[in-house]
């Protein structure tokens, strides 16, 4: 009962912030459109720029995405990746490789070009739109988990906290109380704009709501708890916000929330799998219409990540009490 | 003797509300001039309209003559204020708080020193400058919040509530400083809305309420409004809540104030009504567990010109 | 002797506002080592996108991460300004016998000062350890884009400030602003390559022309962008400065 009163007054706090969770919906709809946008674009082994005749070359745009030039692409053009090389027709028919990526692209490149028929035996790999709609919205709830957690770091810094949990309901219930407000002030909102996609601007999601309801579900609960263990360890909210914003924002890149991650280092890796973001590949699970068991440890980890991640800051917020700091 | 602060007819809306409606007072030379009334009352708004931050639709504040609004700065470097919200740096040392604000008035090198030093003793935090103010008990937070003001030699101080949530050996401290600061001929214009720190310190008072002033003058003239009349302080304890019409209606009862724990009966001396008046009380089924009486009173005068209490 | 007078309070007020943001932890750390760690993170991921033609990861990374550092200028800004700890403060200097805009442009100086610092000092370090190409000869003009760009970000996050009244608002409102600003911009990864319109979506972003600025310097030595760019942030801070003149009302913090 008590818990329900400090949710329904968090709610009413948050009636302060409607102008901040428009902003945010907008945002997140923002990353819908978005990430729905790069799903149709063809995924490709590289650009190519070819300066000179094509030749047999149109025959592969399967697999490479092929420009012709008359000039060749300025450096800067290199180095920002507009293009991965660029292929210059010599006098003698053949074609003069420049690249600024590895050495094994330079050789598939070069492969390609004496046995063209090999390369359409290379697969793409490429992202369903549901795992780049919910790895794109990956990181901003993430970060939406610190912001909606500020009815925290307020209590803690007003001293309403320390008055609410030497009543009844006890820290625990209070962190309860707060998970469950950040869950909702996350979860409704962006589950809105998900149905607003679909029905209205009509988007494709990728797969169905009751599918989204879940997978949904565990990135929220993961960025709830996330955001009181941080909470619980940082007392000020803006450093709250600053630090957490830069574990967030490193993490999600190393996890492959954007793009895959295809490294083969053992530190990356076992990283990779620690990280709550690898919920990434759950999605890619479902979207490929594997067999829940076939993922079911991940949600499982993820479960018990959220779990752990509230007990620790739980046990700082109590230790800290106990300790006189607030 | 001429005013050294003049405030002409002020006046001060907000959100199409009035707060401030034709304030006018003197402020003199080395005088401490007490603004009495609840919260609310306009007494904030008065000085941060006399600070200069503030703007106000009517009326006319000048300081030594001048339009304080035309001469602002010519003001301002006279003026140290103590806002009522501490406004010290909690991360660095006492005597850096101080250096800082004393430097923004042009104070430097060995005079700035000097004056730092100065201010810290005088507030009785001289062992103390070294530390940071994270670490000071709250009492000690607002004395380092005066000192920040007084540092740059100001002619006049204007302090906001500054003894809000302090012990009484701070609060004690910090008025025996605002007395030594006046015999060192610095004007005091002092807000509050406790009537002992005015009985203590003031020389004279104005009383606030609802954006205007319905009083001013010495403590004795003000308390001759009450010759006549004494006081009853009742603490009671029930669940019943006295009309004020029930005293009413017994003879002398010229003002009541009741919430819910205490009642402050004004009546008229001479009048012997105490017993008519327990017995009422009693009544209605309320316990009385402590009774006093006195003559005028700020707090009683108070109670006349508003009919409510002071702390209500 | 007032103009001393006045200069002496302004550098009174600026080296408070310095020692406020060196002091603090969070705007120290996440100005020098949460960008070096973004470009070593960022470049041993992508280290495959790179590798021949003399130019590495880290060559394309320490300019992207540095023009994302110092659109986050706006952040450490913002902060110095109105964090809640410093914000009563900060604004008690508003009773003293000074110009209000000293206020305001103590802040915007003290970040801008601050933050260039660690900028040029993050360019030396990873020209020196990685070898990374800042433009060799054409280095200042470079130079020149970050320190303009740094101006526009420390005037842009007082400006919010002046307009909500809130470094916490400022701050929610401005780190979307500047991340998807970034993500337009091809900081963390490429946008360019997703097609004509990505592209065209792309140059919303502030981040975007700098970092073409500065790679067809660097690159191309070609200077066509840096002369409008530079009157391009030039306006931009003036703009947002008189913005702060207009909107900074000290009674808005009294009252």
């Amino acid at each position: 009962m008590n818990m329900i009163n400090i949710i329904k007054n968090n709610l009413h706090r948050a009636f302060a912030l409607r102008n901040y969770v428009a902003l945010t919906m907008s945002i997140t709809l923002a990353l819908i459109l978005g990430a729905t946008f790069l799903t149709s674009q063809a995924q490709s082994l590289g650009r190519i720029a070819v300066i000179g005749d094509i030749g047999e070359i149109v025959h592969y745009v399967n697999q490479f995405e092929i420009h012709q030039l008359e000039e060749p692409p300025a450096m800067s053009e290199m180095v920002r990746n507009r293009y991965d090389a660029v292929l210059t027709r010599q006098q003698d028919g053949q074609f003069e490789v420049f690249t600024l990526r590895s050495g094994e692209f330079k050789a598939l490149l070069e492969q390609f070009l004496d046995d063209p028929a090999a390369a359409s035996g290379i697969e793409l790999k490429t992202r369903g739109t549901a795992t780049n709609i919910l790895g794109f919205l990956l990181m901003y709830i993430l970060i939406q988990g610190i912001m909606f957690m500020k009815f925290f770091s307020e209590d803690k810094e007003n001293g309403t906290f320390k008055r609410i949990v030497t009543g009844p309901v006890g820290i625990q219930g209070y962190l309860a109380s707060q998970f469950i407000t950040t869950f909702l002030l996350i979860y409704l909102p962006t589950f809105t704009v998900l149905i607003f996609s679909r029905e209205i601007l009509k988007v494709d999601l990728g797969l169905s709501y009751l599918y989204y309801s879940w997978l949904l579900a565990l990135i929220v609960c993961i960025a709830a708890a996330a955001a009181i263990c941080l909470t619980a360890f940082v007392e000020k909210e803006d450093n709250a916000m600053t630090l957490a914003g830069a574990i967030i924002v490193m993490t999600s890149l190393l996890s492959g929330a954007f793009y895959t991650i295809d490294h083969n280092n053992l530190i990356i890796k076992t990283f990779n799998s620690i990280l709550p973001q690898t919920f990434v590949g759950i999605v890619q699970g479902v979207e490929q219409e594997l067999l829940v068991s076939s993922y079911l440890s991940e949600i499982a980890y993820l479960l018990l990540t959220t779990v752990l991640l509230f007990t620790v800051g739980l046990w700082v917020c109590r230790n800290r009490f106990n300790r006189g700091a607030y | 003797m001429k005013p050294l602060i003049q405030v002409k007819d002020l006046g001060k809306s907000f959100n199409g509300k009035k707060v401030l409606k034709n304030v006018s007072f003197d402020v003199y030379e080395g005088e401490i001039l007490c603004l009495l009334g609840p919260n609310g009352a306009g007494k904030s708004t008065t000085i941060n309209a006399m600070s200069t931050t503030l703007n106000y639709e009517a009326g006319e504040i000048l300081y030594d003559g001048q339009l304080v609004n035309q001469q602002s700065n010519f003001f301002k470097r006279n003026l140290g204020l103590v806002p009522q919200d501490l406004a010290i740096y909690e991360d660095i040392t006492a005597e850096k708080n101080v250096t800082f604000f004393a430097s923004i008035y042009g104070l430097r090198g060995k005079e700035l020193k000097e004056k730092v030093d100065q201010a810290l003793d005088f507030v009785g935090l001289m062992d103390r400058k070294k530390n940071k103010p994270k670490n000071f008990s709250g009492g000690m937070k607002r004395r380092l919040n005066i000192a920040c003001a007084l540092a740059h030699n100001p002619k006049v101080m204007i302090l906001d509530e500054p003894t809000v949530g302090i012990d009484p050996q701070s609060r004690n401290h910090i008025l025996a400083s605002i007395k030594r600061l006046s015999s060192m001929g610095i004007t005091i214009i002092y807000t509050t809305h406790y009537m002992e720190e005015v009985e203590e310190i003031s020389t004279r008072i104005i009383i606030m309420d609802h954006g205007e002033i319905i009083a001013s003058g010495t403590k004795d003239k003000l308390k001759e409004m009450l010759q006549d009349e004494k006081i009853y302080y009742i603490d009671y304890e029930g669940d019943y809540l006295m009309e004020k019409d029930e005293f009413y209606r017994i003879e002398g009862i010229k003002e009541v104030a009741v919430n819910c724990k205490r009642m402050q009966i004004s009546t008229l001396k001479g009048v012997e009504n105490l017993d008519r008046i327990i017995a009422l009380i009693m009544n209605k089924g309320l316990k009385i567990y402590n009774l006093s009486s006195s003559s005028a009173s700020l707090e009683a005068v108070f109670l006349k010109l508003t009919g409510r209490s002071l702390r209500n | 002797m007032l103009k001393n007078n006045d200069l002496y309070s302004f550098y009174a007020i600026f080296k408070r506002d310095l020692v406020n943001i060196v002091l603090n932890p969070v705007l120290l750390i996440s100005n020098t080592l949460f960008p070096f760690v973004l470009v070593m993170l960022l470049s041993y991921l992508t280290s495959g996108s790179y590798g021949s033609g003399g130019v590495t990861a880290y060559d394309y990374y320490a300019v992207t991460i540095l023009i994302y550092a110092v659109l986050n200028t706006a952040m450490t800004a913002s902060n110095s300004f109105m964090e809640k700890s410093l914000k009563t403060s900060n604004l008690r200097i508003m009773y003293a016998p000074i110009k209000l805009s000293h206020i305001y442009m103590a802040k915007i100086v003290a970040t801008f000062i601050f933050t260039s610092v660690c900028f040029l000092g993050y360019i030396i370090f990873f020209n020196l350890v990685f070898g990374v190409n800042f433009g060799g000869e054409n280095l200042i003009y470079v130079i020149l884009i970050v320190l303009f760009m740094n101006l526009l970000s420390s005037v842009t996050g007082v400006f919010f400030c002046c307009v909500f009244k809130s470094e916490e608002l400022t701050n929610k409102i401005i780190s979307v602003v500047i991340n998807v600003f970034a993500i337009l911009g091809s900081l963390f990864f490429r946008l360019d390559g997703l097609g004509p319109a990505a592209e065209r979506i792309s140059f919303i972003s502030p981040a975007k022309w700098a970092a073409e600025a500065i790679f067809r310097i660097i690159y191309d030595s070609d200077f066509s962008l840096f002369i409008p760019g530079i009157l391009m942030l030039l306006m931009a801070s003036v703009a947002l400065l008189i913005g702060c003149k207009i909107t900074f009302k000290v009674e808005d913090y009294v009252y």
